[in-house]
């Protein structure tokens, strides 16, 4: 078995070039950027054109742009993203600080989406074009062309404003000690609304790619085989046909983590939720270049992990693929 | 009094089922495997109602989307204002009219972007195969993997948000799933017959890409696209929910973002630009779904 750390080897060494593209990319692209940062973090004509220079010059934005982008790559290699011109903190701790958020929206949609959509993408194969197909698939479409902002948007209308049921923003109620009892009932009731409405959509998308999948697995040869070898029909389909389309479907996951930080954008920017997506458009619209610069570092990187951990997760669950070493 | 052909079939005869389901008429098939399924019907039909809706706002609108009429805010729907006004006394229905305009029409330009990088990357890709091939594909994949909504938030502000660049980013990442299609394509086309045949009498590379190949991926491609546009459309709003989608002052993105900031006050302003936006993405997915499966069922 010498094929595999040959291939981890392989994908982790191609991950390199793209991490450091991705570096060029951002800070080309950023400043690229109409709107000076001085202004929009002074605000226009508070202070003296003098004292505009010195504050542009002890954030080094007076420096050639080549100067400015080695002295960023050098930062970042030593883990430091600068400081962020509105918080005035070092941008890994305020990403680091909403880091935690979005992780437990995004991990929570994916644990239910993924369930769900698997669930509901085998129920559909089963039986393809029949009234439980036909219902299944149309539901699933309805899932993921509801823009999830509106839907947000609605759940906060009725149950939040209406009902009074669920929290209007914000992850946890102010003044509950960490780690106590009542303090996660307070996440849960606060994460309920936007976990389910990320859910909807994407257990819609699963569930199609799930259903297609299981179609195809259950065409193949083996299924034939194994039945013609008089395994029952729930044998076949648990124990062959099921992880057979379940495979594909893990590229398919690998692919939404980059997918899922777009939603969560919206989602949390609905819900008050807050994590990255919220920090993103606050970055955006106050023009906080070291911060943008660090999201978007953070969001190529684990975009790239994500590749990377998918083809390996691949791998170990696809032999064929391993090779004979 | 049947006159024979005088000149024969320039494509060359061949008993092979598959010429002979390329000789029948395609798009009636198509429709008639279409037609089957009553969602894709009322799917069809609301879209083209707001297709309707889309091209005649000027007419339909009873006000202009945008005038502001301080003694008319905030009013519930009623059989002056039908979809109620916003805080700025603006009409709603009207709004939601042309916003269905703009919507439409990012979302059928974003899809014409993609469909012409997916299909020339696919084609050459396909065509060309080796390590051009390998290349492309490898990037295709990687732009596959790119958050665009995220990528979009930030690009549009630095290359300044209008209707172009709107369309110009969405549309310039929404092509992997296109060109991966159209590439898989070539790689069945470029061995049939017909290809061979044209092959044969000497035809050159490109003029085999152009004149050959790429016709008889036209429908794959429209159906593909076709996929892609209700994303499109629903990124274009999001990213006006956020601020930074088409600058238009009444897009139905914009719609939303206003009515966020009056939750609990006008439901109206949220439910209704919200349902057309729904109505339009879904019967789209519905409608391009539908049309996926007539065209690839009869393969």
């Amino acid at each position: 078995m010498s094929a595999v750390p040959r291939i981890v080897g392989t994908r982790l060494l191609q991950a390199v070039p793209l991490v450091v593209a991705t570096i060029v990319v951002n800070f080309a692209i950023i400043h690229l950027a109409p709107g000076d940062p001085v202004t929009m973090m002074v605000g226009e004509g508070a202070v003296s054109a003098d004292q505009m220079d010195t504050l542009r010059k002890s954030l080094g934005l007076d420096q050639p742009l080549y100067v400015q982008f080695f002295s960023y790559l050098k930062s970042v290699l030593q883990g430091d993203l600068g400081i962020s011109y509105v918080y005035h903190q070092p941008v890994t701790e305020i990403i680091a600080s909403r880091i935690p958020a979005t992780l437990l929206l995004m991990g929570t949609t994916y644990v239910i989406s993924t369930i769900l959509g698997i669930v509901f993408g085998i129920v559909a194969a089963l039986r393809p074009s029949s009234a439980q197909d036909r219902i299944l698939m149309t539901v699933a479409i309805l899932g993921y062309s509801v823009p999830t902002f509106w839907l947000g948007f609605l759940a906060l209308m009725v149950f939040a404003v209406e009902l009074g049921w669920a929290p209007i923003s914000g992850m946890v109620d102010s003044g509950l000690a960490a780690g106590s009892w009542e303090y996660w009932l307070s996440v849960l009731r606060h994460l309920a609304l936007p976990a389910a409405v990320l859910s909807l959509f994407y257990t819609g998308l699963i569930a199609r790619l799930m259903r297609t999948s299981m179609l195809n697995s259950l065409r193949g040869d083996f299924i034939v085989t194994a039945r013609a070898m008089g395994l029952s029909r729930w044998r076949v389909i648990l124990r062959h046909a099921v992880p057979n389309a379940i495979t594909p479907i893990v590229t398919v996951l690998g692919l939404q983590v980059g997918l899922m930080l777009s939603g969560a954008v919206l989602t949390e920017t609905v819900f008050g939720w807050p994590g990255l997506g919220v920090l993103t458009v606050q970055a955006v619209a106050q023009r906080d270049y070291p911060l943008l610069l660090g999201m978007f570092l953070l969001t190529s990187v684990m975009v790239i992990i994500a590749n990377v951990v998918t083809d390996l997760v691949y791998l170990a669950i696809n032999p064929r693929l391993r090779g004979n070493g | 009094m049947a006159s024979l052909p005088t000149t024969p079939d320039p494509r060359p005869i061949s008993a092979e089922p598959d010429e002979l389901r390329r000789a029948t008429p395609h798009w009636l098939e198509v429709w008639n495997a279409f037609r089957l399924s009553i969602v894709a019907l009322v799917s069809l039909g609301v879209l083209l109602l707001l297709a309707f809706a889309a091209a005649f706002a000027p007419w339909l609108a009873p006000y202009s989307p945008t005038e502001v009429n301080p003694m008319d805010i905030l009013q519930g729907p009623s059989g002056l204002h039908w979809w109620g006004t916003d805080d700025l006394g603006r009409d709603i229905y009207s709004g939601a009219l042309y916003g269905l305009r703009i919507s439409m029409t990012v979302g059928a330009m974003a899809g014409l972007v993609a469909a012409l990088l997916g299909t020339v990357i696919g084609a050459l890709a396909g065509f060309l195969g080796g390590w051009i091939d390998a290349l492309l594909m490898r990037f295709t994949d990687f732009v596959l993997t790119i958050p665009v909504l995220f990528l979009a938030l930030v690009l549009i502000p630095v290359f300044g948000s209008s209707r172009l660049i709107v369309i110009l980013v969405i549309g310039g990442l929404a092509w992997p799933s296109i060109a991966r299609l159209v590439r898989a394509e070539f790689l069945k086309l470029r061995s049939e017959a017909f290809v061979e045949a044209a092959r044969g009498y000497g035809a050159r590379r490109f003029k085999l890409i152009f004149s050959e190949i790429l016709p008889n991926t036209f429908d794959l491609v429209l159906v593909a696209t076709a996929l892609q546009i209700p994303a499109a459309i629903l990124i274009e709003a999001g990213l006006s929910f956020l601020g930074v989608g088409d600058p238009e002052p009444r897009s139905l993105g914009l719609m939303l973002k206003d009515a966020y900031g009056l939750l609990g006050l006008a439901w109206w302003s949220a439910v209704f630009p919200g349902l057309v936006l729904s109505a339009l993405a879904i019967s789209l997915n519905l409608v391009a779904d539908a049309f996926n499966d007539a065209v690839r069922g009869h393969e």
